[in-house]
């Protein structure tokens, strides 16, 4: 049996480097003083997944229009096995991944790692924070309830007060003068499709660079204050 | 490029990948456009659709009561393009008497909460962010940059009906329609 196993991972050794492009990805070197508070990008990408899985599974039951949004989302809940467990991973899902987000943002930025070399991580970063906000909104008003409703008339209606472009931006969004058919059409194919595979492409560049850059120093000791020209030879050691 | 060695590829090789180049950049400028500019317009334009919905029937002129405000759930007239935007569209009307009324637009003007018309305090309130109107829409208290927006109206055959939405200015006149 064993053989057997070795015999197909050699099979993708030889075609894909398996063993140095996994090792390359799992056992890097990590700098002293690597703490819990530096697995909450690891936390991230786990609740990211369970979103993704989560979402996956209820795409099956729900229905984005107007007249069966939210009656769907009743038959999840009500009539489908482990319905209320499932969308209820996704919603709690949504605000702890915030949650987790922002205490990352926190993490990386009191301990400096957004310093060289790793401000395009963080500036990446960033872009990942808002396309997560972005999940959030147009999430929030696939429910199609009153507070989801409304809670969207006063998100585009804020988006509608942006100097110039307001009104255009506000009509494109609700796709029409008001939050009807159309803007849960378009929400929902943010959410599902457009935002996703937006949101991985930056996740991959986010995480090749941390493989490709390590992980950032604790600030103290020799590596408290770095400077740009002796980063490299510090950080090695 | 040129570089004196090799006379040969060194003046037919750029020309030529400068030519492989264009034509790579004409090929894609083609689809991209091609390809871009209908689904723009597939995504943006049915957001800029007017009169989609240019009367709502609002009700009889004879059942609403003189001096007072009232909430009613006003019906679109005609025939609406799919999607049907909402089956009804909530609006507050006063009847000043002698077939003259104010028809109130729902959304408060801050960020577009739903107004509510308290008959005891004579005032509207916004449930979110403290905003209060009085009776003829005036901003007494709260964020609204301007007072409750207006719908256009006409009556026909005793009938209420409620057109386009404008803005008013502090002494409550038209000043422009709420929509580009």
């Amino acid at each position: 049996m064993a053989s057997h196993i070795g015999q197909v991972l050699e099979w993708f050794q030889e075609r894909l480097g398996t063993r140095e492009q996994l090792s390359k990805f799992l056992y890097r070197r990590l700098p002293e003083g690597t703490t819990w508070w530096h697995t909450l990008g690891s936390a991230t990408l786990f609740l990211i997944l369970l979103q993704t899985v989560t979402g996956f599974f209820l795409a099956f039951y729900y229905v984005p229009s107007p007249e069966h949004a939210y009656d769907s989302l009743i038959y999840i809940q009500g009539e489908i096995p482990f319905g209320n467990f499932i969308r209820g991973l996704h919603y709690w899902g949504a605000s702890v991944t915030v949650l987790v987000v922002f205490l990352h943002m926190l993490r990386v930025f009191f301990m400096g790692a957004y310093k060289y070399p790793r401000e395009l991580s963080w500036m990446v970063g960033v872009c990942l924070f808002l396309l997560i906000m972005l999940f959030g909104f147009t999430g929030y008003l696939l429910s199609w309830d009153q507070k989801a409703y409304w809670a969207t008339v006063v998100g585009t209606h804020i988006a509608g007060t942006a100097p110039l472009v307001g009104d255009y931006l506000w009509r494109i969004l609700q796709g029409g003068t008001e939050v009807g058919a159309r803007t849960l059409g378009r929400f929902y194919a943010a959410h599902v499709l457009i935002l996703p595979a937006v949101l991985y492409a930056f996740i991959l560049v986010h995480i090749s660079m941390v493989i490709y850059q390590g992980i950032a120093p604790a600030p103290r000791g020799e590596l408290g204050i770095i400077r740009k020209e002796q980063y490299s030879e510090v950080y090695e050691k | 490029m040129p570089d004196g060695n090799n006379v040969d590829s060194a003046s037919l090789a750029p020309s030529r990948r400068r030519f492989v180049l264009t034509i790579l950049a004409l090929i894609s400028g083609t689809v991209a456009s091609v390809l871009g500019v209908p689904l723009a317009a597939f995504f943006a334009l049915p957001a800029f659709r007017r009169a989609e919905r240019r009367w709502l029937k609002v009700g009889r002129v004879s059942d609403f009561a003189e001096g007072r405000i009232q909430k009613v759930l006003a019906k679109p007239l005609t025939s609406q393009v799919w999607p049907y935007e909402t089956p009804a569209v909530a609006l507050y009307v006063a009847n000043h008497g002698r077939e003259t009324f104010t028809l109130f637009h729902i959304h408060c003007t801050h960020v577009g909460c739903p107004v509510h018309w308290n008959d005891q305090a004579g005032r509207f309130f916004s449930p979110c962010h403290g905003g209060v109107f009085d009776v003829e829409g005036r901003v007494l208290a709260g964020p609204p940059p301007r007072p409750l927006d207006r719908y256009e109206y006409k009556i026909e055959n005793g009938i209420l009906y409620a057109g386009r939405i404008y803005k008013v200015n502090e002494d409550l006149r038209f000043r422009e329609w709420h929509h580009i």
